[in-house]
């Protein structure tokens, strides 16, 4: 993904002309990919930027970040306290099944250091609605691999994970994707030092303000 | 029919699609003080069942449970109804309870889905109240049904518990052989049987 998105996208649906006209004339899409802002510092594009946000907008056909995703989102440990700080959580494992009862392939989609996961599109076409099921070291056993949680609703459409779950915990959104405090085994998990990923930035809940 | 409307009809008549002479028809959403006595809206009472599998196969946050789609589903585990001060406030939100996977969806949430799918097309859905067209000509059957292009596919199958649980109520929970189970269908509906 590039540093600056929205210069990208006007030189790259310049560039390519009437091919790219057609895919570069959704403004509402153009606007949330515009909304995600810049890399941060220090944070080149690749496998642990922006963490938090929506990864399928821009990993599509429709912009032509590579690589292509399906699925794309980010595992973070619950804060110690409310508003603290974020960390990804690495080594978690996402488990998704579709609606024909299948997985991917290789079964467990493990989390990188910073937390992101994702899914190709030539690794799975899943049929919606999916469900989601988050793995990670059992409490007492390590080496154990235990069912973390479940997402309680279905993926309906949207592979972006961060497209729903947005910090802060809304009317319009059920927060960021967790591994709560009480079922993180801390010595199971090297977590990111503060500074070793980008600060998460999600996109936004309210976009604008509603007035009457 | 106001003169108005009958003088349209008797000189384009073909073009908008009515008779002469033809009275308008009724729009049976009904209003907030719906009176359930009056059996000209569809049932509230037993609406919750139906909202709750509208909630579950409908309303996640990426499809209907969105402020900018049409059909707009509320619901415990997506879009909550919310005041302007929660919307603008999270933490008023989350202090009251009102987000996404918080507190139980609410009567004022049911109500809202209610007049919702009703809303897509009253006129029709009346009709299909006084039994005079079957559920299936309605957009809400036929785009989870995938009769009509539905972008998020087949919510529904023919004959199963989700499609069953929509078109009894919208018949008035008829004492057929198909809505006899219609309870059972409708958690049968919410269920997760992907």
């Amino acid at each position: 993904m590039s540093r600056t998105l929205p210069a990208l996208m006007a030189i790259v649906c310049t560039a390519l002309g009437i091919g790219a006209v057609a895919a570069c004339t959704d403004p509402l899409k153009d606007r949330k990919i515009a909304e995600l802002g810049e890399e941060q510092d220090g944070f080149p594009e690749g496998p642990t930027h922006r963490p938090g946000q929506p990864c399928v907008l821009c990993h599509s056909d429709y912009f032509g970040a590579e690589p292509q995703m399906v699925l794309g989102g980010t595992v973070f440990v619950e804060p110690e306290e409310p508003g603290g700080p974020l960390l990804g959580a690495p080594g978690y494992q996402i488990r998704l099944l579709d609606s024909q009862g299948r997985i991917t392939e290789e079964g467990l989609i493990t989390t990188n250091e910073c937390g992101n996961f994702w899914v190709t599109a030539d690794q799975f076409t899943p049929a919606y609605p999916l469900r989601v099921e988050l793995y990670g070291p059992s409490l007492t056993d390590a080496d154990r691999t235990v069912q973390i949680s479940a997402m309680s609703t279905r993926i309906g459409r949207d592979g972006s994970c961060g497209a729903c779950h947005a910090e802060p915990l809304s009317p319009l959104s059920p927060g960021a994707i967790f591994i709560p405090r009480a079922l993180f085994n801390a010595d199971a998990v090297n977590l990111p030092a503060p500074g070793d990923c980008p600060t998460p930035r999600f996109r936004p809940t309210v976009t604008e303000t509603i007035t009457q | 029919m106001t003169m108005r409307r009958s003088a349209l009809c008797l000189l384009f008549g073909a073009l908008l699609g009515c008779e002469p002479g033809s009275e308008p028809i009724e729009v049976l959403c009904g209003p907030f003080d719906y009176n359930p006595e009056s059996k000209t809206a569809p049932d509230t009472e037993d609406f919750p069942k139906v909202s709750a599998v509208l909630e579950r196969r409908c309303g996640t946050l990426d499809c209907h449970g969105t402020l900018a789609r049409p059909l707009r589903i509320y619901g415990a585990g997506g879009l909550r109804f919310f005041t302007l001060e929660e919307y603008n406030d999270s933490g008023l939100a989350q202090e009251n309870g009102t987000v996404s996977g918080g507190d139980g969806t609410t009567s004022e949430e049911h109500e809202a889905n209610r007049r919702s799918l009703c809303g897509v097309e009253p006129e029709l859905t009346g009709q299909v109240i006084r039994g005079e067209l079957p559920p299936e000509e309605l957009m809400v059957m036929k785009k989870p049904l995938q009769i009509e292009r539905h972008k998020g596919g087949a919510v529904f199958q023919t004959g199963g518990p989700g499609a069953v649980c929509l078109s009894c109520w919208l018949r008035g929970f008829p004492d057929t052989v198909d809505c006899q189970d219609v309870v059972a269908q409708c958690e049968g509906a919410i269920r997760d049987n992907l």
